[in-house]
């Protein structure tokens, strides 16, 4: 019964899945789907630990999921696969598991898709099933429905590349640099779209000689079309893959996975993003010396999250060397303890729009004054006064003492840091 | 032009240059118009090695030696009134090393606010001060940074002079964990914190700049941090002749006069320094009143001492931001610490005539690098951490 379940749900999620794919190409639109519609997030779930050092450890179980608006968690119900186009859970049940009901004017794309409910209501669907939060959920992170009902109740775990068909040794991972998951081949190295034609201008032989940092993804004799994946003949009368039309490369200058160091070298090459994750209009990323790619404002000023020290043996200034951990980002919110009016002045929110909607690893926080602040995976996200051009880091590494000089006051810091700890300001990077 | 920037090319702008400067002269020598400005500057880099509190133990110089962890935390089980038989209960169920048991729990909220306990190492005055030993000898290494020889001044061990401001050295040397019979380097703050940051931390970066530094005369050394962190070798020492790229961010750049003689640099006027490190060391050195002396060794490397006015803070952070799991292998009483460091401050008194700064001195090594300078981030005045 269920593997019919799930038959038929995969069928009509195909069916949903290839009819936009479908209709995007019709419209030659080659642009990445995005991973989240708006009003959907991506949370951390899972048990948090919380440690007697710093506070505040990451379990190793802990999984990303969908999640609504606000952060909770999103569930499937297994018996909506006997209905496809419908949620079944109403009335007393959705009172327990409401819908997630989709923002006005949304619109169905890739893998997510709108049910009518019976109230007219549109829910959202990912790849054909219905998602619905569980009452019981009182916090982000938290996945208390998980498995109930005998099962039929499962966390909607993030799968930005579900329904992509890959040729073998091809495969997509999470490339922060380039918002989004990339193709990458078999040895996990990131691959590059080739916005041109190979047999006219090939990267690959672009010099005279024949010398190129970029290497064709090649295709062995007998492949054919998979999915978006074409073969292209070269010059040469080798075979190299092709993505949605586009030839691709690799650069021999990537040497470790999740990253692309060839990002911005050249206009006509770019990696090749199979689904873009949401950012605000209000960030972008920007290069920096030392850290690699940083968040920033549009016009390349660094961002900064306000982070709690975390007690680790080194590798606080190598690039990406504190992972962001967001429930010490929800921890902290807006608070400025230990950072003084003349502090505060340097430090400037980077607020939303009225129109602002989270989506993706992006949230909106509201401040004691009512606007609204962008934050990322957990933290809320600041400029910095004190940087004057593009590119500067000037705010980065500065740190608070949580830790109090008085005999008869305690320190003022987070609650869960049980050593001396400290309130710092680094750079946010993607 | 600066004769150097002709090796820039697509480097950027390379300024300095450790070994390679004669051979970059040399490749330049044809260059006529470019020999006026080689010859105005000669200078040596080098990237820092190692960097660890100067430490001159000898036997009898404290009136006993501060106790171990478990003689640590007897101690502040007896401070809050426990029988010896509950005390006893306690430690035969001690994990030891990150608490998460009763007497754990009790030794970290060891501190008492209005009567309930709270967090030692976050609120370190709150706790009692279990009264550490500290350093009856006259000898340490360090710089006379007031200009005085007081009655507690050291003696300096290397150069005889009189007036020598340490009370860093007196706070934590009889610390086992902090002792060290030179050139031996202690094991707090050396094996457990530089030992470990120098692999992942950007490198650290000293310049000499002279005439002629085959010659005594007037120099600049100027301390920078690099954006690559320190490359090794099979042997896991610190990689001579490598290159690093030069920082720009203002916050780990010093820079001070200073005179060579005799194939040793001293300063010739106080300056601050400035090095942001990694926290789990101490967070940034920020030394006042800061002095140096460097030994231009034979083999190319540099050995010497750097010290100044440090605010007491820093190095109480950096061992206690680790709480109880580095309490107990450090050996030290972080909250004795604490208090030792306060009531030993010398410098810079607040309002109400606390003094907010400690005398001290570290040892610093390095090996001779390449250096480059690029362009980026704005250089101007960072903001430091706000703990003063």
């Amino acid at each position: 019964m269920r593997i019919l379940r799930f038959l038929r749900a995969t069928a009509f999620a195909a069916l949903c899945v290839g009819a936009t794919a479908n209709a995007a190409l019709a419209k030659g639109d080659d642009t990445p789907q995005l991973a989240t519609p708006p009003g959907i997030t991506v949370q951390l779930v899972g048990k948090i630990t919380f440690g007697l050092i710093i506070g505040y450890n990451l379990d190793r179980n802990q999984q990303f999921a969908y999640a609504d608006a606000k952060g909770m968690t999103l569930y499937t119900y297994g018996p909506d696969a006997d209905a496809p186009g419908k949620a079944t859970c109403v009335a007393a049940c959705a009172a327990v598991w409401p819908p997630a009901i989709a923002l006005p004017k949304s619109k169905p794309f890739g893998n997510w898709s709108l049910v009518t409910r019976d109230d007219g209501q549109k829910q959202w669907a990912f790849r054909g099933k219905p998602l619905y939060t569980y009452t019981k959920d009182t916090k982000i992170s938290d996945v208390n429905g998980r498995g109930l009902d005998q099962g039929n109740w499962q966390t909607a775990l993030f799968d930005p590349n579900a329904g992509i068909v890959f040729p073998p040794g091809i495969s997509a991972e999470e490339i922060p640099d380039a918002n989004g998951q990339v193709l990458v081949n078999a040895k996990g190295m990131a691959i590059y779209a080739f916005d041109g034609n190979v047999k006219k201008a090939d990267p690959a032989c672009s010099g005279s000689p024949c010398v190129s940092h970029w290497q064709p993804l090649h295709a062995p004799e007998l492949a054919s079309t998979v999915g978006d994946f074409t073969v292209v003949i070269r010059n040469d009368a080798t075979r190299q893959w092709a993505y949605k039309g586009k030839a691709l490369f690799t650069f021999d200058g990537d040497y470790e996975s999740g990253y692309a160091a060839a990002i911005g070298l050249d206009k006509k090459l770019e990696p090749a993003v199979v689904v873009r994750y949401f950012r605000p209009n209000e960030i972008s990323i920007h290069p920096t010396l030392g850290q690699g790619y940083v968040l920033s404002t549009p016009k390349g000023m660094t961002v900064y999250r306000r982070d709690a020290y975390v007690y680790q043996l080194g590798g606080h200034g190598i690039r990406r060397g504190v992972p962001p951990r967001p429930h010490v980002g929800r921890d902290i919110g807006t608070s400025m303890s230990g950072c003084d009016a003349a502090c505060q002045s340097m430090w400037h929110p980077v607020k939303a729009d009225a129109k602002a909607q989270p989506s993706g690893f992006y949230q909106l926080i509201t401040r004691e004054d009512g606007t609204r602040q962008w934050t990322y995976k957990g933290y809320a996200l600041y400029t910095y006064a004190g940087d004057k051009k593009p590119g500067d880091m000037l705010g980065n590494d500065i740190y608070d003492y949580a830790f109090s000089r008085d005999p008869n006051k305690a320190a003022e810091r987070p609650s869960r840091m049980t050593a001396a700890g400290a309130l710092l300001w680094m750079y946010a990077f993607p | 032009m600066n004769v150097l920037n002709l090796l820039g090319g697509a480097m950027n702008r390379p300024i300095f240059h450790g070994r390679g400067l004669a051979m970059a002269l040399a490749g330049l020598a044809f260059s006529t118009a470019n020999l006026q400005s080689a010859e105005a500057a000669q200078t040596k880099s080098f990237v820092v090695s190692w960097f660890t509190p100067a430490i001159f133990s000898q036997d009898d110089d404290c009136p006993g030696r501060n106790p171990s962890i478990d003689g640590i935390y007897k101690h502040a089980l007896r401070q809050m009134n426990l029988e010896p038989k509950e005390e006893l209960r306690m430690f035969e169920k001690f994990v030891g090393t990150t608490g998460g048991d009763e007497a754990g729990e009790i030794i970290i909220n060891r501190a008492r606010i209005d009567g309930k306990p709270v967090n030692a190492y976050a609120n370190p005055l709150a706790a009692p001060d279990p009264v550490m030993f500290t350093v009856t000898a006259d000898k340490s290494f360090g710089f006379n940074l007031d200009g005085k020889e007081g009655p507690k001044s050291f003696i300096e061990p290397q150069t005889g002079e009189k007036g020598i401001d340490n009370e860093f050295f007196r706070a934590m040397g009889c610390h086992t964990g902090m002792r060290a019979y030179y050139p031996n380097r202690p094991l707090q703050g050396g094996e457990y914190q530089w030992d470990t940051i120098r692999l992942t931390q950007p490198a650290w970066l000293v310049t000499i700049v002279g005439e002629d530094l085959t010659k005594d005369g007037p120099v600049n050394v100027i301390f920078d941090r690099a954006l690559e962190a320190t490359k090794w070798d099979a042997l896991s020492q610190t990689r001579a002749d490598m290159t690093y790229r030069i920082d720009p961010n203002p916050r780990s750049h010093s820079e001070a006069k200073g005179y060579l003689k005799n194939g040793e640099v001293t300063t010739t006027e106080p300056f601050r320094f400035n090095m942001v490190a990694d926290p789990y060391y101490v967070q940034e050195f920020r030394f006042k009143d800061a002095r140096f002396r460097l030994k231009l060794l034979p083999n190319g490397n540099i050995d010497g001492f750097i010290g100044g006015y440090q605010p007491y803070d820093d190095p109480y952070w950096g061992v206690a931001n680790g709480g109880i799991a580095l309490e107990c292998c450090a050996g030290i009483d972080f909250i004795g610490m604490y208090h030792t460091l306060k009531r030993l401050a010398d410098a810079y008194p607040d309002e109400n005539g606390q003094n907010t700064h400690i005398s001290t001195a570290y040892r610093i090594e390095g090996v001779p690098a390449f250096t480059v300078q690029v362009e980026g981030q704005t250089a101007e005045a960072g903001r430091d951490s706000k703990t003063r």
